[in-house]
């Protein structure tokens, strides 16, 4: 029987049959046998959240193009979807063709948050496909990773065969070109990653030896072929106006995430907070011209139907000709009936305005990330933010008719005391005083603040990837103090799961002997960590203590500034050097200027591009 | 201002659409067709639509009824319907698109029957079981109802129902059945076949929807 049939038998006993089910509008199906490569898109996690992500959006399409390419999707089956699949003796499949992962070239996984990783091993076991890449020989797919999490991909470097580093548009294409000419050379499938491995931005995990301190530090990081390179660059599209971008995108049945357009208008972002792993690997800032975004705005509005579209981008008040995008695009999509979302935008004058006048229907929330109740605090982490500028923002929102003001914060942060916490809520209230002082008749009535707080991680590739991370017990500690230091009723606090992200914290800056623990955790049940009703902290600590790991190498330990990271072979544009720099600046509680207002010299201009050379 | 009653089906394939991403669907896909779909006023606007009797997640069809509502008139109404079925997802289709005033119909809240071609696969079935069936006088059933799951009889609910196949263990029947603020699902029939039919034991497949009426009249 075929899978399409047998999946006919099952598919009203799951939840959400729609996930499984494919055929959505824009979604695009090729004959198995009219192509040379067929390249399985994996995302690890559930459909709703697979597709929202942009990057599989792009991508998918742009392989699609390749008229001797087919893409085809594949996601995480939810568990219920899983323990049918057992039942029937269903394989992991596809949503196009509902072909065998197995039988495809390529299966290739974005990796987008580290608490993911369990749930790769699980796809390549439902495949049938050998979860180490030693085990794997010719014939099998050659399982390959891009996305955020890749650059320090070492816990999950022995199951992939290679992985692509930055911005996919351009190396997919050439790793698809070197796999014909590879494939007609009839050569092994080692062969093959020796030739890919001299493109820039491969890294093949297999081609690096790694060597350990007694005490467990990294030694030496050696390539052991002469095709590896020493250190790897990743790659970035230096010209965003020249670059694909789908013309259409898929529109799934049911509802997922963000179930709207995204356009793209930047990547990379200019301020440099030292916590955010996000403002360092996209470097440097490249932005689209308003033509380039209008073209995409119109061809994805007549080609999708949805009606919004979001720009989407890590700060958008950042981008240089918003007055101009703003203007045009609000003329667009009032006429096709679009309403326009705009997250992350600073709160000023120019802002206010324009959400006054694309969201006509409700007020609700308007969001502030000050990231760090006190100055001091704010200083150190380079969040360029003070508090008269939260107040200024947040009375310009109360007198434009906002009430419910949602703000930030994370806790845990390096050099924070006890002071730096309860500071959030001085901070919290000096936002009710603002509104308590505009007259009655100049703001809406009732207000409320939402403090919302998560734990900081630390990552690698930031100038806090030598910091040690608080322990779960020291968190709700201090999550218990800014409880207590919230006395007004109108503000709320709202706090995330820690200890999820002490287990992220270990991932995020592991080196690859933790590859032995993610088998184990998995092959006692560990799925779906990222959802709260899966999470299982107590296998975990099995799975740690069997491989005789101790997680709090990772990340209860302050690390010298000298020691060799698990990630130093992989580079991001960002040196070292500059990471030093800003962390020792962190301690001084001194600030450093973003891009645009002055250059801090971080070694991203070794691309040739960008705001570097604005 | 002109509303349009659509005639649509849809296949076996798109058959786990619910009707909430049904309308979510048809929403969007009159949008890329560049209808100019009205919409209410208000804080919220939605589009105007209405469809006849949602149909279950599982079940094809090739006889659904929706009323939608457009800013402007329009001609060619086959036209309509190619540029609408060129913007549709595979699996969903129009069959024809009228002007209300000349349907039998002015109001879809008026269907009250639906006819469906089920599938099940029976273990056993001796010669004349539905007939003994439908000569019951009261078949009680637990029927979902909007206050809970009840006993229900669901006799009046049945029209007709007879035996159009039997294949092998595959057994296909026709039913007319109550649909609309009254509806019964042709799988609990089945299931009622099984529990009281003499010579019956089946289990429920699939199902067809044919057609939708009132009275005896089909509403198109
Ligand atoms: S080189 Fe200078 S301008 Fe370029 S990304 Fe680094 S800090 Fe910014």
């Amino acid at each position: 029987m075929r899978i399409s049939e047998k999946l006919d038998q099952i598919l009203m006993k799951v939840q959400k049959p729609t996930r499984y089910m494919g055929g959505e509008v824009n979604s695009i199906v090729k004959d198995p046998s009219s192509v040379e490569i067929r390249f399985a898109f994996c995302f690890p996690d559930v459909y709703e959240i697979g597709m929202s992500h942009l990057g599989i959006k792009i991508l998918y399409h742009l392989l699609n193009s390749l008229d001797y390419v087919s893409c085809e999707r594949v996601f995480t089956p939810w568990p219920d979807m899983q323990e049918q699949m057992k039942l029937h003796g269903i394989p992991l499949f596809s949503l196009e063709t509902k072909g065998k992962v197995s039988d495809f070239d390529f299966v290739g996984f974005t990796l987008q948050y580290e608490m993911c990783y369990t749930n790769i091993l699980n796809m390549l076991d439902l495949a049938g496909i050998p979860l180490y890449s030693r085990d794997r020989g010719e014939g099998c797919p050659f399982v390959c990773a891009g996305g955020p999490c890749a650059y320090n991909c070492e816990p999950i470097a022995d199951f992939l065969d290679f992985v692509m580093m930055g911005e996919g548009e351009e190396i997919i294409c050439e790793v698809m070109e070197e796999y014909c000419r590879w494939k007609k050379s009839g050569a092994g499938r080692i062969d093959f990653l020796k030739r890919i491995a001299q493109i820039e931005g491969i890294y093949v995990p297999s081609f690096y030896d790694v060597s350990y301190h007694k005490d467990g530090t990294i030694a030496a990081v050696a390539p052991n072929q002469k095709e590896a390179k020493p250190v790897v660059r990743k790659r970035i599209i230096s010209d965003l106006d020249h670059v694909f971008y789908p013309d259409k995108i898929v529109v799934p049945f049911g509802e997922v995430v963000f179930d709207r357009i995204m356009l793209e208008v930047f990547r990379g972002c200019i301020r440099g907070c030292r916590f955010c792993q996000a403002g360092y690997i996209y470097r440097p800032v490249r932005e689209k011209s308003p033509d380039t975004l209008m073209q995409s705005a119109k061809c994805l509005i007549q080609n999708t139907g949805y009606e919004e579209i979001s720009l989407s981008s890590l700060s958008t008040s950042d981008y240089t000709r918003l007055p101009e995008l703003a203007e045009r695009l609000t003329a667009e999509t009032e006429k096709a009936k679009v309403s326009l979302s705009l997250p992350s935008l600073r709160i000023d004058n120019f802002s206010i305005g324009l959400m006054q006048q694309v969201q006509k229907v409700r007020k609700s929330g308007l969001t502030f990330a000050p990231e760090a109740g006190s100055q001091r605090l704010r200083d150190v982490i380079n969040k360029g933010i003070t508090e008269e500028d939260v107040t200024r923002s947040a009375e310009l929102a109360f007198r434009g008719g906002w009430n419910h003001i949602k703000l930030y914060f994370m806790i845990g942060l390096p050099t924070e005391t006890d002071k730096d916490v309860t500071a959030i809520a001085d901070l919290a209230r000096a936002v009710i005083r603002t509104y308590d002082n505009i007259p009655k008749s100049e703001r809406a009535k009732n207000v409320n603040v939402t403090v919302s707080v998560s734990s900081f991680v630390p990552k690698a590739f930031t100038p806090f990837q030598w910091e040690k991370q608080d322990t779960p017990e020291e968190l709700v500690r201090k999550q218990k103090l800014l409880q207590g230091a919230i006395t007004d009723k109108r503000i709320s606090l709202k706090w995330h799961e820690s200890s999820v992200s002490n287990l992220e914290g270990v991932f995020s800056r592991g080196d690859r002997r933790l590859s032995a623990v993610l088998a184990a955790a998995y092959q006692k049940g560990c799925l779906f960590d990222s959802w709260d009703e899966y999470f299982q902290p107590a296998l975990w600590e099995e799975a740690f203590a069997e491989c005789g790991i101790d997680p709090a190498f990772y990340n209860r330990r302050k690390r010298s500034l000298e020691e060799i990271l698990p990630w130093e072979h992989i580079d991001v544009g960002v040196s070292n050097e500059f990471f030093r720099r800003e962390c020792q600046k962190a301690y001084e509680g001194k600030t450093t200027a973003n891009c645009r207002a002055a250059c801090a010299g971080c070694g991203a201009n070794c691309f040739g591009g960008g705001v570097c050379y604005e | 201002m002109s509303k349009l009653r659509f005639k649509y089906g849809c296949d076996a394939c798109v058959k786990y659409v619910s009707h909430l991403d049904f309308v979510r669907m048809m929403t969007r896909s009159i949008r890329r067709a560049g209808l100019p779909l009205s919409y209410s006023q208000g804080f919220n606007p939605h589009p105007v639509m209405t469809v006849a009797v949602p149909l279950s997640v599982g079940m094809s069809s090739e006889g659904e009824l929706m009323d939608i509502s457009f800013d402007e008139e329009f001609e060619d109404l086959d036209a309509l319907k190619e540029q609408m079925n060129a913007a549709l997802p595979q699996g969903f289709y129009v069959i024809e698109i009228k002007d209300p005033a000349k349907s039998h119909l002015d109001g879809l809240k008026y269907i009250d029957k639906g006819e469906y071609r089920v599938c099940a696969v029976c273990k056993n079935a001796a010669a004349g079981f539905e007939a003994d069936f439908l000569a019951m006088d009261r078949i009680m059933m637990e029927k979902k109802t909007k206050s809970g799951i009840k006993d229900t009889d669901i006799r009046p609910m049945i029209d007709q129902l007879s035996v159009l196949e039997q294949n092998g263990n595959q057994i296909t029947f026709f039913m007319r059945l109550a649909a609309g603020a009254v509806n019964l699902k042709p799988q609990l029939v089945v299931d009622a076949l099984s529990r009281y039919a003499e010579g019956f034991c089946g289990e429920y497949l699939s199902s067809h929807r044919i057609a939708l009426l009132s009275g005896e009249k089909n509403c198109f």
